[in-house]
């Protein structure tokens, strides 16, 4: 329950009412990861090995036990967004899995090799695909779901009417969730129209619902190809240095659109939202979860190694590194405050930039010093003998930062049903680096 | 060689009042004064987030053979892990 002035305070105005409906306060998910790998090491000649595998992966399709998750057909672009369909119609419901189905095999081959091509030198180099689970939190969104999961907001900027703040007085703005609330549950059941249809009686109808729409046919999973290629060298009985290129490539990341939202502000304003209502009025907020995001890597890795002698061991470590993405942090949670996650529909390469922790140079070392004190009497040496000193630095340069728009808003104008797409970077940069960079 | 490596977690996360309807019945609702001409604190703090957290049981079967054969080292393997998380934050 919100209030913006004190007036509406003092006379018990709500400005927004807002409550969430949901049939449980909780619900189970089951995930099976069934990953089996088959590789062999090749020792081909006493300098050179050879090492070659596969790893298949099943990630199975999140299961609710209870078969409360809906969601709509196909993906939202992919739904007919006819208001006069009912929305028992349009969102299938009593299901258990998330997706409509995902991959039987991820297959993952790998190789690598190391060779020996002069004394104290040794040739590392490597390729392989990985995969991974989808994070936990593709649940808690496709979860909640109506009608397992409802929202609906009162107040002088709510959608369900109601004006007053407090439960159970006249004109209450709860109270008016609530009854959207029944109403909703009533009339989804009954397979009633949408209010945005003409042919929706005044009440009850049902309101809009945000929800989170789900890709077409089969998932197509994250997956990452990983390279690297590295000369180690030793130097002398416990010191040996390595230098390393690592270059990485995620494809099918997740990420989130807002497919919904719409502009209040001029025909043609704000592409590609429309103008004035959403594409489909029977639904309030959409999230479109998909997967085609994708990054890039690179990365030079300086490696100084010490082995303990004479007390003393040790490791130093140097990466330069870039890493472009268009989404980061895997697309659900943001990597920082105001960390854009959702790009515009259909332009998600538009937002292919820095990652957000794209850290150019990191340096770190660990020391671990065995302090010389050697006591021969038994008792005092008991307290003094064996104690070590050992210690870690880090220094590295700064992560981007981004300059953001305020949110747009003329004469109670702007992008409604898109949140954070109010806010767009106006400016990128690098702290401690002269480099910049711009993206619109 | 072969390394046989089962295992089972579980763990329950859960945050709110102690007595959730208790505290509803005091007070049922959150009252947010939003933007600058509404400075003040909530009233009801952080009840419409209750309860939060979650309860997860994991299962786990690594098992991994290792067969050296000449100059082959062949590892054949599975890596399982059967995940049921239960999240509160439904509501």
């Amino acid at each position: 329950m919100t209030y913006t002035t004190l007036p509406q305070f003092v006379h018990g105005v709500a400005s927004t009412a807002r409550e969430t409906f949901p049939v449980s306060q909780n619900q189970p998910f089951n995930f099976l990861n069934l990953d089996f790998y088959v590789q062999d090491t090749w020792k081909v000649t006493p300098k050179l090995t050879w090492t070659f595998g596969i790893r298949d992966s099943f990630n199975s399709n999140p299961a609710n036990p209870h078969a409360q998750v809906a969601r709509l057909s196909g993906s939202f672009d992919s739904i007919p967004h006819d208001v006069n369909q009912p929305l028992n119609a349009a969102i299938d419901t009593e299901l258990s899995n998330l997706f409509s189905s995902t991959p039987l095999a991820i297959l993952q081959p790998r190789t690598a090799m190391a060779w020996q091509f002069a004394r104290n030198f040794v040739l590392r180099t490597g390729f392989g695909f990985f995969s991974d689970i989808l994070p936990g939190s593709v649940a808690d969104a496709i979860g909640m779901n109506p009608p397992y999961v409802k929202t609906f907001q009162g107040g002088l900027r709510g959608t369900v009417g109601g004006v007053t703040i407090a439960p159970g007085v006249p004109n209450s703005a709860i109270d008016a969730a609530v009854a959207a609330n029944q109403a909703f549950s009533a009339g989804f059941a009954r397979g009633e129209v949408s209010c945005a249809s003409p042919q929706a009686s005044p009440t009850p109808c049902l309101q809009p619902v945000a929800l989170t729409a789900v890709p077409d046919g089969q998932l197509h999973p994250p997956y990452f190809m990983e390279w690297s290629l590295g000369v180690e060298h030793q130097l002398g009985s416990t010191i040996s240095v390595r230098a390393q290129y690592v270059g990485t490539r995620a494809l099918n990341m997740p990420y989130l659109t807002q497919a919904n939202g719409y502009q209040t502000v001029c025909q043609g304003c704000f592409a590609p939202f429309p103008y004035f209502q959403p594409t489909d009025p029977r639904f309030a907020d959409v999230m479109q979860f998909s997967t085609g995001a994708n990054s890039h890597y690179h990365g030079l890795q300086l490696t100084a190694m010490k082995s303990l002698a004479r007390g003393l061991q040790g490791t130093v470590n140097y990466n330069f590194s870039r890493c472009m993405d268009t989404v980061s942090n895997g697309g659900f949670l943001p990597f920082s405050a105001g960390g854009i996650l959702s790009p515009l529909p259909g332009n998600l390469d538009r937002d292919y930039g820095p990652c957000d922790y794209d850290i150019r140079h990191n340096f770190n070392a660990q020391y671990i010093y065995q302090l010389p004190i050697k006591v021969k009497s038994h008792q005092v040496g008991y307290a003094l003998n064996g104690w070590q000193v050992s210690g870690t630095v880090f220094w590295h340069s700064g992560i981007p930062f981004t300059v953001l728009s305020t949110p747009y808003s003329a004469k109670g104008n702007g992008v409604v049903q898109g949140e954070d797409l109010n806010s767009r970077a106006l400016f990128m940069a690098y702290p401690f680096t002269n480099t910049t960079q711009f993206q619109v | 060689m072969n390394y046989f490596n089962p295992g089972f977690t579980w763990y329950e996360s859960l945050f709110g009042p102690s007595n959730y309807a208790e505290t509803l019945a005091a007070f049922p609702i959150v009252l947010q004064g939003q933007g600058a001409n509404a400075p003040f604190t909530n009233i009801g703090g952080l009840d419409n987030t209750w309860v939060q957290g979650r309860r997860a049981t994991r299962f786990f079967i690594n098992d991994n053979l290792a067969w050296t054969h000449g100059a082959h080292e062949l590892r054949f393997g599975t890596n399982t892990r059967l995940l049921r998380l239960n999240d509160y934050d439904f509501g």
